[in-house]
């Protein structure tokens, strides 16, 4: 057992932005403090490795490290008794159970069977179960309505604590709720002291904007413009999050629509952009997203030309040397992952969601 | 149908305004700079004489810890004017703020923002006289919602005078420090002379002009002017301007690195009162190595005054104050190139971000920016000038490869490097070079094919190779490649990385997590590839693949490839663990 280099480790990784080349930073550090067995390093740079892959990653790898979390934190408990870090394990805990409905590879048995862990571990450390409530309202509202809005309707009776979410992720959760229920004027009342910024945390509004331009985006689709304002001002701020901070990449697919819907041009330039991020994604919902947001682009591009010249790294999966691009095969390359996509969360979800999302979107 | 008005709580309404509208209760301080600046602005509009003698004056008298006096030349009010203020309070003075009927020279409305003083007092005496009259009158206000009128038998100066006794718990709020703190905090930049007249002595706290409204700005005086504002020191600065908005200000620039997600402190005024420190909205949010003072004249305030309106006249004016700082850039770039590259060294990633975007700057920079390369530091120049095919790969593969490509002379680009995947994409885009991501087909290429010779003499060495590893799902192959001095070679891609710690991990992991963990795995396991690439350039290895025992090949091919894996900063699993003990022993057995 020794000591890890703390110093060293405040120094270095503070110079680091965000994103890979601090995850792999951390992931180095870890390894660092397992060989020495330090404890409190090893859960506190795990904590931080979450963090990083919630906000600035792809968020997969945090179902690697929570298992690691409770390993380790659940033997140091068995030991000792007393354990200083049940709050923040359990805070990232809820994190994971948060991100399980845009995960197709989890089963619902497999989220059942989470979530009874999480509620037990709560309540035995005494938390509210507010958070739990929450959570089971993501994970059914696309699968079983009935007990999405009975879990929500508990969520809303639970107690706040130390463990609930701060008031603007609640606030924003709301928000999500109102428009889940196509309630858009109560959602946009809702949301103002959001967007005033009077609630805001490392997570919103940004991730407001982000749900209002999902929600936006399948109204343009239908034809209704009479939020298209709004949307241009949600799909501004998510732009910025994306760009400068670094977060919402999730919603990278609903920028891509909303300007496939808008603005070809802007279109292209994010396709550029961000094709790559697409290809590294192991997020299952961002990259279904971002498949439908370019199958409608193509599909856009193809009702006026067949093919399209464009400069693209030769990395791209149908790169081609002359630059000329059959728009029919770009289309069929994201729809047949969108299509891929959508009927996995289906039969996860054992319902037909993500079908008529396709349908919305890509009007047949 | 009958008609009702309810009552308001004037008592409770203070408590909501303290506590959601106004974020401290310094606050008094600067809602009494702006109700004496609008008062003086309105006695300048009737009164040319007053104007043009610049006459206007705020003075505050002190009595250290107890009360304090806050007293303007401005154009005062009439009784009706004292009783009409304070029926404003709720009813129309937010809505003119947010409607934009205010007059555009105004700060704020005598009224409302009085209502702050009750958070530091119990009682608002006001002694006023007209500029329009000669009588004069004391208003006294309570937190109840009551107050009094009294005409005064002496008559007191055109102007208006608050006076405020400190609650018990508001002392601190009336000290010498403390008051001079926040005039200079709020008022800095005000026209008109703020006096404190405490202890006997009367001093001007803020400065008689402000450097950036000269016609030429010395830079001088403006980095002068920063560093006391800032209490630290800057490496430049860039004057700000915008039509719309009426925005003037300097924008310094700040000599440590910045992350492109970090919130600077700006100093925001609104007709030179301040407004905000955050100033979010205003400022671009790409403009991160800034910090900066700024005065706007036309841009409308929220409700707390605290940040403005997002409006057109608001995005154009952040649109100009970007375009001032991107130009200040253009022209660092164009002629200065030792400034310039003393600011990319310490700014490189924002602008790196910013070149993403933005053609004309991606031009402008993208010479001058650093990537991390095999072969040491290389700017974008360099880079496309190489005439070689561009590859990059991400922070982990980085680490694994650059060994070989080094020995090589080959060129490899870390683009685990925030924003260098994109700019590599532009450059692919602008220029005339192939930029490519490694893959297995690449790695393949560096580490040469062996002779069909050497092939048919390895046959052997791998079969016994492939049988070892396939437990570990690593496939293997035989190569000949430089550094010779190293043995083995041992490549995962992304997803093979993962896979690895998936199965790493649920080992250790409760059934739960496990089964959790074997989904995401199954998902994965196509694409992961992992190879363990032999060196038959290596003499070890060549005598390996001569050497006819074949439990010593096992044990020796099982050590080689654990070594490659913690070289490569792989944890060992739980099966490897296991085995690499059982070859150690089995290897000391026969030793002895």
């Amino acid at each position: 057992m020794g000591k890890f280099n703390e110093q060293k480790y405040y120094q270095e990784y503070d110079q680091l932005p965000p994103g890979e080349l601090a995850i792999a930073y951390l992931h180095d550090a870890i390894r660092e403090a397992d060989e020495l067995e330090d404890y409190d390093w090893q859960i506190q740079l795990r904590i931080e490795l979450m963090s990083q892959c919630d906000f600035h990653s792809d968020s997969l790898e945090m179902y690697v490290i929570m298992p690691q979390l409770l390993k380790l934190y659940d033997e140091h408990t068995l030991q000792f008794g007393e354990n200083q870090y049940t709050h923040t394990v359990l805070w990232h805990y809820k994190w994971v159970l948060g991100n399980a409905p845009d995960f197709y590879q989890i089963s619902i048995e497999q989220f059942e069977g989470l979530a009874a862990d999480f509620k037990k571990r709560f309540l035995s450390a005494g938390y509210s179960l507010r958070t739990y409530y929450s959570s089971l309202f993501s994970f059914y509202k696309y699968i079983d309505w009935e007990k999405a809005e009975s879990s929500y309707q508990q969520f809303l009776k639970e107690e706040r604590d130390s463990l609930s979410d701060c008031p603007a992720c609640e606030r924003s959760e709301e928000v999500t709720y109102l428009l889940d229920c196509d309630n858009l004027e109560r959602a946009r009342q809702r949301a103002q002291d959001l967007f005033d910024r009077k609630l805001s945390c490392k997570a919103v509004p940004e991730f407001t904007y982000g749900h209002f331009l999902r929600y936006y985006n399948l109204k343009l689709c239908k034809g209704e413009r009479d939020s298209e304002r709004d949307a241009a001002v949600c799909c501004d701020q998510v732009v910025k999050a994306i760009r400068f901070r670094k977060i919402a990449s999730g919603y990278s697919g609903d920028v891509l629509l909303y300007y496939s819907l808008t603005d070809s041009k802007k279109a292209l330039d994010w396709f550029k952009q961000h094709w790559s991020d697409h290809e590294s994604n192991r997020h299952p919902l961002t990259r279904l997203y971002f498949a439908l947001g370019m199958t409608h682009f193509w599909k856009q591009l193809q009702e006026k030309e067949s093919t399209y010249r464009m400069k693209l790294p030769s990395s791209f999966p149908l790169y081609r040397e002359d630059g000329v691009y059959d728009l029919a095969k770009l289309r069929e390359y994201y729809e047949t992952e969108a299509l891929a996509c959508i009927r996995k969360f289906d039969e996860r979800n054992g319902t037909s969601h993500f079908l008529d999302v396709y349908k919305g979107i890509i009007a047949e | 149908m009958e008609e009702f008005r309810f009552q308001v709580n004037l008592g409770g309404m203070i408590e909501i305004l303290s506590d959601h509208l106004y974020s401290s209760p310094e606050v008094y301080i600067r809602e009494l700079l702006q109700n004496g600046v609008d008062a003086i602005v309105g006695r300048e509009k009737t009164d040319d004489a007053f104007r043009e003698h610049q006459e206007g004056t705020l003075l505050l008298e002190l009595e250290e810890g107890r009360s304090l006096s806050f007293r303007d030349n401005g154009v005062g009010l009439t009784k009706e004017e004292i009783h009409q203020f304070l029926a404003i309070i709720g009813e129309s003075s937010k809505k003119d703020l947010e409607s934009g009927r205010l007059p555009s020279d105004y700060i704020g409305r005598f009224g409302i923002g009085l209502l702050s003083c009750f958070m530091v007092s119990d009682e608002i005496c006001i002694r006023t006289r007209s500029v329009k009259s000669d009588k004069s009158y004391e208003w006294i206000g309570k937190p109840d919602g009551t107050y009094t009128i009294n005409e005064l038998a002496e008559p007191v100066p055109v102007g208006t005078e608050i006076f405020l006794v400190a609650k018990e718990d508001a002392a601190a709020y009336f000290e010498r420090k403390t008051v001079e703190d926040l005039l200079l905090h709020y008022g800095l930049i005000l026209p008109y002379p703020i006096l404190l007249n405490s202890g006997g002595s009367k001093t001007r706290l803020n400065p008689v002009s402000l450097p950036w409204e000269k016609a030429n700005p010395s830079k001088q005086e403006l980095m002068m002017f920063g560093q006391f504002l800032f209490h630290g020191s800057f490496m430049d600065c860039i004057v700000l301007h915008s039509e719309e908005g009426g925005v003037d200000g300097v924008a310094y620039i700040l000599p440590y690195a910045v992350q492109a997600s970090a919130k600077q402190n700006h100093l925001i005024y609104l007709k030179n009162m301040l407004l905000t420190e955050k100033g979010q909205g205003l400022i671009p949010d790409w403009a991160v190595f800034t910090q900066c003072i700024i005065n706007a004249k036309d841009l409308r305030p929220t409700a707390s005054r605290e940040g403005f309106y997002s409006d057109e006249t608001l995005r154009a004016a952040q649109q100009n104050l970007g375009k001032c700082i991107a130009d200040y850039l253009k022209q660092l770039a164009a002629t200065d190139k030792d400034s310039f590259r003393a600011f990319l060294a310490v700014h490189h990633l924002v602008v790196m971000s910013l070149a993403i975007d933005d053609d004309e700057l991606f031009e402008l920079f993208i010479d001058e920016l650093e990537f991390e390369t095999t072969r040491g530091m290389m700017n974008g120049l360099a880079l496309r000038m190489s005439k070689e095919q561009l590859l990059y790969c991400g922070m982990k593969e980085y680490q694994q490869l650059s060994q070989i490509f080094v020995a090589q002379g080959k060129l490899l680009i870390n683009a685990g490097i925030v924003y260098t995947e994109e700019l590599l994409f532009r450059m692919a885009e602008f220029f005339d070079v192939t930029v490519m991501k490694v893959n297995t087909d690449e790695v393949d290429d560096l580490l040469k094919d062996i002779s069909i010779e050497d092939e048919a003499a390895c046959v052997d060495f791998l079969t016994i190779a492939e049988r070892v590893l396939k437990p570990y799902q690593c496939a293997v192959e035989m190569k000949q490649f430089i550094p010779a001095n190293l043995p083995a070679f041992y490549y995962v891609n992304r997803d093979a990385q993962l896979y690895r710690n998936l199965l790493t991990t649920k080992e250790e992991a409760n059934p739960l997590f496990g089964s959790l963990l074997d989904s995401f795995a199954r998902d994965i396991e196509e694409k992961a590839a992992n190879t363990l690439y032999f060196n038959l350039r290596n003499p070890m290895i060549r005598k390996m693949t001569a050497l006819g025992n074949e439990e010593k090949l096992e044990d020796f091919i099982f050590i080689l490839y654990v070594q490659t894996l913690l070289i490569g900063g792989f944890s060992l699993r739980n099966n490897e663990l296991g085995r690499m003990n059982d070859n150690i022993l089995h290897i000391l057995d026969q030793l002895l």
